[in-house]
C-alpha cells in the first residue's frame, strides 16, 4: 500500500539541480505544456548556493481531466527554491478530477524548498495532488501546499473535492504520510472544517530541527491560526495553517519560509518578487 | 445487533471497563486557546462532530475495521497499525492513540483475550506502534464483537471521551453533555453506515483540531496530555 508512485511517462516538467563550486546549477531541464519555467535566479547574495526557480502555467490554470507530473532532483550539497509566481486556478468540469504528481529526490547535503502558491478551487473543481519525496542522509526539504476556496459569482458555488497526499521517505524508508481528503461542499459550509477561513495550508519541514514552538511563534500573524507538530518517526515538523484570506496566508507562509531559510543558511532570505 | 453483541458492547463501553478510551480530550483543551474564548456546549459539540466526520470516520475507523477483518493476523494488523501511526499528523494525538492502545492491551492481557499478549510483545519490541484503533480492531474481534458493533462502540467512546474531558475541564455540565449526546451519536451512526473498502487508507481533513492539539501541547497547566 505504501509503494512509491511509479512514473509511467515523461513528466511535463523535469528538472535537476546540482552543486557546481559555490553555486547550484540547472543541469537538467525538460519543460512542456502547460508548464513554463523561468531562468535560474541567484537572489541571495550571501548564500550563492541557493538557486531560485519560478514555475508558471501557460494554460491559465489546472484543468479537469489533466494528469500532470513534475519531477525535481536536487543533488548533493545543492540548494533549490522552487516556487510559483501566482496561485493556480483549478477549474471544475462535470466532476472530472485534475491530478498532479510531484516526484522529488534530494541527495545528502541538499536543500529543497517547494512553495507553490495555494490552489484556487473554483466551483466544481476536483483537485488531487500527490507528492512523493525521497531524501538521502541529512537532506532537508520544506514542502508547502494549500487551497483557497473561491466562488467568483458568489452564487453558492462550491468545489467538488480536494485531495492532497505527501509521502516522505528518508533513505528508502517511508517515515510520514500526510493525507488530506475533504469533500468540496464541506469546504464551503460556514460550520465546516475551515471554520470560516478561506485558505487552508500545510507545510512539512523535513529536517532534524525539533523546535516546534519556535517555528509556531514565527507564524503568529493577524488573520491566521497556525499549529506546528512533530511529524512521525522524526521526519521533522509539520505546520497546519488556516488563513482568513490569500493575503494573510501569504504573510504567514513568507514567514514560514524565512524561518526555515534562516535556520538552514544563517541569514534571512532575499525577497522573492511575485 | 443481537443480545450477546449488545451486552458485549455495553460491557466494553462501560466506564467501569478500563478501556483506555475515556477522557481522551482530542485537543479539546486547546480549543479555547485557538478560538480565543471559553468553549460553550455548541463549540464543544461542533469540535467533536468535526473529529468524528473529518478525522475518526475516515482514519481511525478505517484502521479499526480493517484490523477487525484481519481476524488475528498480527502481521497484517501491525502493517495497518504502522500506516495509521505514520499518517497521523498531530504528535499529541498520535502519542495519545499509542498510550490508549497500550492501556487497552494491558487490560485484555489480564483478561486473557487471544492475541493480546502476542501483540503487546510486538508493541514492547517496537515492532508495532499499538494505536488505539488497531488494538480495538484486534481485541474486539477476538472478544467476539462484530465489525459494525466494534466501529459504533469506538465512535461512542470517542464522543463520550470528549464530553467527559469537557466535563472535567468544567466547560460543560453533566446534563449539558447529555444534551449534546444525541446529535453526536447520530453523526457517529451516519459515519459508521459508510462502508469501508478493502483498500481504503486512513485520510482526513482536520486542520482546526490539529492546530488546537498543537496549542494544547503548549498550555502550562493542562489537565490532559492529549
Amino acid at each position: 500500500m505504501n509503494a512509491p508512485l511509479a512514473s509511467l511517462r515523461r513528466p511535463e516538467l523535469d528538472i535537476a539541480v546540482e552543486r557546481r563550486g559555490p553555486a547550484s546549477r540547472l543541469v537538467g531541464r525538460y519543460v512542456t505544456y502547460p508548464f513554463h519555467l523561468t531562468r535560474l535566479f541567484a537572489l541571495d547574495a550571501a548564500r550563492p548556493e541557493v538557486a531560485t526557480l519560478y514555475m508558471q502555467s501557460s494554460s491559465g490554470g489546472f484543468y479537469a481531466g489533466e494528469d500532470l507530473t513534475v519531477q525535481v532532483r536536487v543533488g548533493a550539497g545543492a540548494a533549490l527554491h522552487l516556487t510559483t509566481q501566482a496561485s493556480t486556478l483549478v477549474h471544475g468540469d462535470r466532476g472530472r478530477t485534475a491530478r498532479m504528481r510531484v516526484l522529488v529526490e534530494v541527495a545528502a547535503g541538499g536543500f529543497l524548498a517547494y512553495t507553490p502558491d495555494p490552489q484556487i478551487l473554483f466551483p466544481g473543481a476536483a483537485s488531487d495532488t500527490r507528492l512523493d519525496i525521497a531524501l538521502e542522509g541529512d537532506a532537508v526539504a520544506f514542502l508547502a501546499d494549500g487551497l483557497l476556496v473561491h466562488d467568483p459569482k458568489n452564487a453558492g458555488g462550491m468545489p467538488l473535492a480536494y485531495r492532497s497526499r505527501v509521502d516522505v521517505r528518508r533513505d528508502g524508508q517511508l517515515v510520514a504520510s500526510d493525507r488530506q481528503v475533504v469533500d468540496g461542499p464541506d469546504l464551503a459550509r460556514p460550520d465546516g472544517p475551515l471554520h470560516g477561513h478561506r485558505v487552508a495550508a500545510s507545510a512539512l519541514w523535513l529536517t532534524a530541527e525539533t523546535d516546534a514552538h519556535g517555528f509556531e511563534d514565527a507564524l503568529d500573524r493577524p488573520g491566521c491560526l497556525a499549529g506546528v507538530s512533530s511529524l512521525p518517526n522524526g521526519a521533522g515538523l509539520g505546520l497546519r495553517l488556516l488563513a482568513r484570506d490569500g493575503a494573510a496566508h501569504e504573510r504567514a507562509m513568507r514567514a514560514a519560509f524565512a524561518h526555515v531559510f534562516a535556520a538552514r543558511f544563517g541569514v534571512p532570505p532575499a525577497v522573492r518578487r511575485k | 445487533m443481537d443480545a450477546s453483541a449488545l451486552l458485549l458492547a455495553l460491557r466494553f463501553g462501560d466506564t467501569a471497563f478500563p478501556s483506555g478510551g475515556f477522557a481522551f480530550s482530542q485537543g479539546l483543551e486547546g480549543l479555547g486557546a485557538v478560538s480565543g474564548a471559553r468553549p460553550d456546549t455548541d463549540a464543544i459539540a461542533g469540535f467533536l462532530t468535526e473529529q468524528v466526520r473529518h478525522r475518526w470516520g475516515s482514519a481511525e475507523r478505517v484502521t479499526l475495521v480493517q484490523c477487525h477483518r484481519g481476524d488475528g493476523d498480527l502481521d497484517a494488523i501491525a502493517a495497518l497499525d504502522h500506516d495509521l501511526d505514520l499518517s497521523s499528523f498531530s504528535e499529541p494525538l498520535r502519542l495519545g492513540a499509542r498510550r490508549n492502545g497500550a492501556a487497552l492491551l494491558a487490560t485484555h492481557l489480564r483478561l486473557g483475550t487471544p492475541g493480546a499478549a502476542a501483540y503487546r510483545a510486538r508493541v514492547a519490541d517496537g515492532a508495532a506502534p499499538g494505536t488505539l484503533a488497531a488494538v480495538q480492531g484486534l481485541l474486539w474481534r477476538a472478544s467476539g464483537l462484530d465489525e459494525a458493533s466494534a466501529a459504533l462502540l469506538a465512535g461512542y467512546q470517542l464522543v463520550t471521551g470528549g464530553l467527559t474531558a469537557a466535563t472535567r475541564l468544567g466547560l460543560i455540565g453533566a446534563l449539558g453533555a447529555q444534551q449534546a449526546m444525541p446529535a453526536l451519536l447520530a453523526t457517529v451512526a451516519a459515519v459508521c453506515a459508510e462502508p469501508v473498502a478493502s483498500d481504503a487508507e486512513p485520510v482526513g481533513f482536520s486542520p482546526f483540531s490539529d492546530i488546537a492539539a498543537a496549542r494544547q501541547a503548549r498550555l502550562p497547566l493542562r489537565l490532559f496530555s492529549n
